[in-house]
């Protein structure tokens, strides 16, 4: 029964929405769906540093290297959490926070890269520098792809209202998930390698994330 | 501490609304039926803060309430329910404002539909209704919104931080530099 005081729905927000009153299934709290990117991406991150050969001045099971990546990871999870919060109406971290958020990321990233290079001892990248930095760059942002993919559809099951923050902080996301992995593996530590082209597949990333995000959730509200 | 006591909510949020958000995500109807009847009246009054002039706010409560029911699942169960119906009505109003492209000065709001403030009904001997509206009009919108949310509403300054995706602290200076230009308004419009 609907006390008197109450307003009716109207006529024609009535006609809208026709009969579809099916039960839907409410969607997990931000942290249980971010699991979802967690588990594949440990098992990645968890077998490279089990099974890859040592290599270089920084072996994958070291301090810098397994340390490394597993607080990469974290924090790559971290601002998954913080993307899919970012969707959810009502429960968004704001504009300065996600932008905190990102330059928390970004910044740990780059700061773990400078100190790759200090312990690794490298120098300059040497000739074909920019070639094999930007393969390296390249293979990082399609190992980022997959994740961003999740984290963005993750993010658009909720209903962002701000999804340009939301898919950015996904794309950095992916870019720490990736990077977490791709350190293991690449054998250059030089300085350039580490904080130009390492560092520029998690910009081109976040950047990807929030125009991605943008476009699919304005289609969705204009649908 | 006397600000700290005017800034406390008008009336207690209803507790019962995430039962009743779930029990719509459940697909009961009239679960639906009753969050309408219940809160599109409060709704209504908080689009009419945030549109543009000449707007059909009916028009965005309906737009909110469709969205809403679209994005149903979205609402995380036993999570305040006010916050996240405010964020997308907020939405909504946001962008039919960008939409209408006119950042004119608003219309009067009608006599019935002003909000009932505690330091409007004070000002109410001194000033006719159509002039407090002025009054409210001319206040920054993002102040505005968070002095309706607060006094009006009765939300806590946390809630509006999550509607209006700030930070609490935030929050509770737009409220406060929103109420202290309106004492400005009132007084500059009693001399």
């Amino acid at each position: 029964m609907i006390p008197r005081d109450h307003e009716p729905v109207p006529t024609a927000l009535r006609a809208a929405l026709g009969q579809d009153f099916a039960p839907v299934a409410p969607l997990s709290p931000p942290w249980k769906r971010a699991l979802r990117l967690a588990i594949p991406t440990l098992i990645l991150v968890g077998a490279a540093m089990l099974l890859l050969p040592p290599r270089g001045p920084i072996s994958a099971s070291s301090l810098p290297g397994a340390g490394f990546s597993v607080l990469e990871w974290l924090v790559g999870l971290t601002l998954v959490w913080l993307a899919l919060r970012e969707a959810v109406p009502g429960l968004g971290v704001g504009a300065r926070r996600a932008l905190a958020a990102l330059g928390a990321g970004i910044g740990l990233q780059l700061a773990l890269g400078f100190l790759l290079w200090q312990r690794s001892g490298a120098s300059l990248g040497g000739p074909h520098a920019a070639a094999h930095g930007a393969a390296c760059a390249a293979m990082e942002g399609a190992l980022g792809m997959p994740s961003l993919a999740i984290a963005v559809w993750l993010a658009l099951r909720a209903l962002p209202l701000r999804p340009c923050w939301s898919g950015a902080l996904a794309g950095a996301a992916a870019g720490l998930l990736a990077d977490s992995l791709w350190h293991l593996v690449c054998v250059r530590y030089d300085l350039e390698h580490l904080l130009v082209w390492h560092f520029s597949a998690t910009l081109v990333l976040t950047l990807l994330g929030a125009g991605w995000s943008s476009r699919r959730s304005r289609r969705a509200l204009a649908a | 501490m006397e600000q700290t006591t005017q800034y406390e909510a008008r009336e207690p949020p209803p507790d019962d609304l995430p039962d009743l958000m779930s029990r719509y995500q459940a697909g009961d109807e009239a679960a639906f039926e009753e969050l309408y009847g219940r809160l599109a009246r409060a709704v209504r009054g908080y689009l009419r803060t945030l549109a543009a002039p000449g707007t059909d706010v009916e028009d965005l409560v309906q737009n909110t309430f469709l969205q809403i029911h679209r994005s149903r699942r979205s609402y995380l169960p036993g999570e305040p329910v006010r916050p996240w119906l405010y964020a997308i009505a907020r939405h909504v109003g946001l962008m039919a404002r960008r939409s209408s492209g006119r950042r004119a000065r608003r219309e009067i709001q009608a006599e019935d539909e002003l909000p009932e403030v505690a330091v409007l009904s004070r000002a109410a001997g001194a000033l006719d209704r159509i002039a407090l509206g002025r009054a409210l009009r001319v206040l920054p919108p993002a102040g505005r919104e968070a002095l309706w949310l607060h006094h009006v509403a009765g939300f806590s300054f946390r809630e509006i931080a999550a509607v209006q995706g700030v930070s609490e602290t935030a929050a509770k200076v737009r409220a406060h530099r929103a109420l202290v230009a309106l004492r400005g308004e009132i007084a500059e419009a009693g001399k």
